[in-house]
């Protein structure tokens, strides 16, 4: 378990000192793939740097599994710090070294013979589904692979954490996909913890399980996944939200009296914001059975976040304006959050 | 072959025996000033990397007279440097001239040089990469030697090839003041005899000496840079 208690890390300059964390206070469970999400410059790779003290917080405790490792001598911190592995956006391999060479290099006087090194290499080359590029060098590779490369050499001295700087920023989608998969399978069969830290909300949507957000070097929103999409209450949290959505499209539609939801006499254009387990249910259809609405579906996005559906849709509804009144009244009886937009 | 060069350089070819005791030499300076220097210079630049602001083991007190014992060096000409000295050099080692004469000088006047051209190649060297050998837990010698000086290998050598290649002109100064050597050769034996051939070959000499470093150089840094 991590917890940072009251971190600030305040960087002194001439003109005027700057707060890179103000008063951090979080707590990551073993598992956890725990995301921290904010714009360039909200602090969260200070943040991040601070959890195995390559960067020193000004003030605050650092306690991983019951120590507070801002009071271990350097001898001792080193220690720790082998125990948390770390990957970056620029990957950072050395490039005078093979692939081999690169995930053995933590593995220098950990007191392993060659052969116990080199089987070790060989198995993490496995899961990262390397083996052929064993004896290449780091310019040989594709990003993807550089990155499946650092994810292997810091496992090599078996972490309980990964921290993860921007790990998939400087590749293209597809790649940050198998990335985030290695990320997620690892997180399983090793029960390795993860703090990841990324400006992409899909990022934190397709692993994370908790998430924190950062804005101006203080968390402003902490929560799990699930109820961060559906429920986000922070204006930044609601700006990160929609970037992963396609909603917006809606709200543009609208705005410019598009022809695709022109509502007549009797209609009205509403949002109906899934969560949890309703989703499933086959509500549309039954309203239009039941108050004898007619109901077209505009415009919809659905996920599942967290193995649960989450999702919104823009319909209109058409009829007598007393069924329809009873028909969103029947929507909001089943926990569905109904908005009227026109 | 030899008819032809009896023509071009006779008079290099009649006293051949003082050209090669001038050649041998300047070859014994070169190594062991440059042996000498090779060490001191890893260290000093090194140290002035890693004791810098923001270095791996921040010392500014340190830093600051380095660089600036660094520069005093740097801005003397070799030539007053060595005339300059030369009551250090014979309490040293016994005396200002022959070979060993010239090694004091040659050391004090190669070894700032050497050490800017290991300290700008190790600032070369990724932030991301120190970064990312402390994240795995490496103390601050593990980082110097398992990244700082191997990352940098192939700049180590670029500089050590211009650093010798200085140290070859160092010599000919040497020369002047009673080491012997190529400089001293061209100067006695060629300048002062009007034996303008002696002049030359020496050029030519140096020319090979030269040639011959810069392709080692080009050779090991395709090799080490991967």
């Amino acid at each position: 378990m991590i917890e940072l208690k009251h971190v600030t890390k305040t960087f002194a300059s001439k003109e005027k000192d700057v707060h890179a964390c103000k008063d951090v206070s979080l707590t990551i469970h073993d598992g956890d793939i725990y995301g921290i999400i904010g714009f360039s410059g909200a602090g969260k790779s200070t943040l991040v740097r601070c959890i195995n003290l390559l960067e020193r917080p000004t003030s605050g405790e650092v306690i991983i599994d019951g120590v507070d490792i801002t009071k271990l001598s350097e001898k001792e911190l080193r220690k720790v710090r082998k125990k948390i592995g770390m990957i970056f956006q620029h990957f950072n391999l050395m490039p005078s070294r093979t692939v081999a060479q690169n995930i053995a290099y933590p593995l220098k006087g950990s007191g392993l013979s060659k052969q116990e090194i080199n089987k070790k290499v060989d198995d993490l080359l496995e899961l990262v589904d390397l083996k052929e590029k064993k004896d290449a060098y780091p310019s040989q590779l594709s990003g993807g692979q550089k990155q499946r490369v650092a994810i292997a050499r810091s496992l090599a001295s078996d972490p309980t954490v990964l921290l993860c700087d921007e790990a998939t920023s400087a590749l293209d989608p597809q790649t940050t996909q198998s990335i985030l998969n290695l990320l997620k399978e690892v997180n399983k069969k090793l029960n390795l913890t993860i703090v990841l830290i990324t400006h992409e909300m899909a990022v934190i949507k397709s692993i994370c399980n908790q998430v924190a957000v950062m804005e101006n070097g203080s968390i402003v929103e902490q929560s799990n996944i699930y109820d961060l999409f559906a429920n986000p209450k922070q204006q930044v949290t609601k700006n990160f939200v929609m970037t992963t959505s396609s909603m917006n499209k809606l709200y543009e539609m609208i705005e410019s009296n598009s022809p695709l939801i022109q509502v007549k006499e009797n209609e009205k254009l509403i949002l109906l914001n899934y969560a949890n387990n309703n989703a499933d249910k086959a509500l549309i259809s039954e309203v239009s059975r039941n108050f004898s609405v007619d109901t077209s579906i505009v415009f919809g996005n659905l996920e599942v976040i967290d193995h649960r559906p989450l999702g919104s849709l823009a319909i209109i509804i058409g009829g007598e304006s007393v069924n329809v009144d009873a028909a969103i009244q029947y929507f909001e009886s089943y926990g569905v959050k109904v908005e009227v937009l026109k | 072959m030899l008819d032809l060069l009896n023509l071009l350089i006779p008079n290099v070819m009649s006293n051949l025996n003082s050209m090669w005791i001038a050649f041998l030499q300047t070859i014994q300076m070169v190594f062991f000033a440059g042996l000498i220097s090779a060490i001191f210079g890893v260290f000093f630049g090194t140290v002035m990397v890693v004791t810098r602001q923001g270095g791996i083991m921040e010392c500014k007190p340190v830093w600051w007279v380095l660089d600036k014992v660094v520069n005093l060096f740097r801005c003397i000409p070799f030539l007053i440097m060595a005339i300059a000295m030369a009551p250090v050099t014979r309490m040293i080692v016994g005396t200002s001239i022959h070979v060993i004469g010239a090694i004091p000088p040659l050391v004090v006047a190669t070894v700032p040089f050497f050490s800017r051209q290991i300290e700008s190649s190790l600032l070369e060297v990724d932030p991301g990469l120190i970064e990312a050998s402390q994240a795995m837990g490496d103390s601050p010698m593990q980082t110097i030697f398992r990244v700082y000086l191997k990352e940098s290998i192939p700049g180590i050598i670029r500089g050590s090839s211009i650093t010798l290649i200085a140290l070859i002109g160092y010599t000919t100064i040497s020369g002047m003041l009673g080491a012997g050597g190529l400089g001293d050769y061209a100067l006695n034996h060629g300048y002062f005899r009007y034996k303008d051939d002696v002049t030359l070959f020496v050029i030519f000499i140096l020319l090979l000496i030269t040639t011959l470093i810069q392709s080692f150089s080009d050779f090991f840094c395709k090799k080490t840079t991967h």
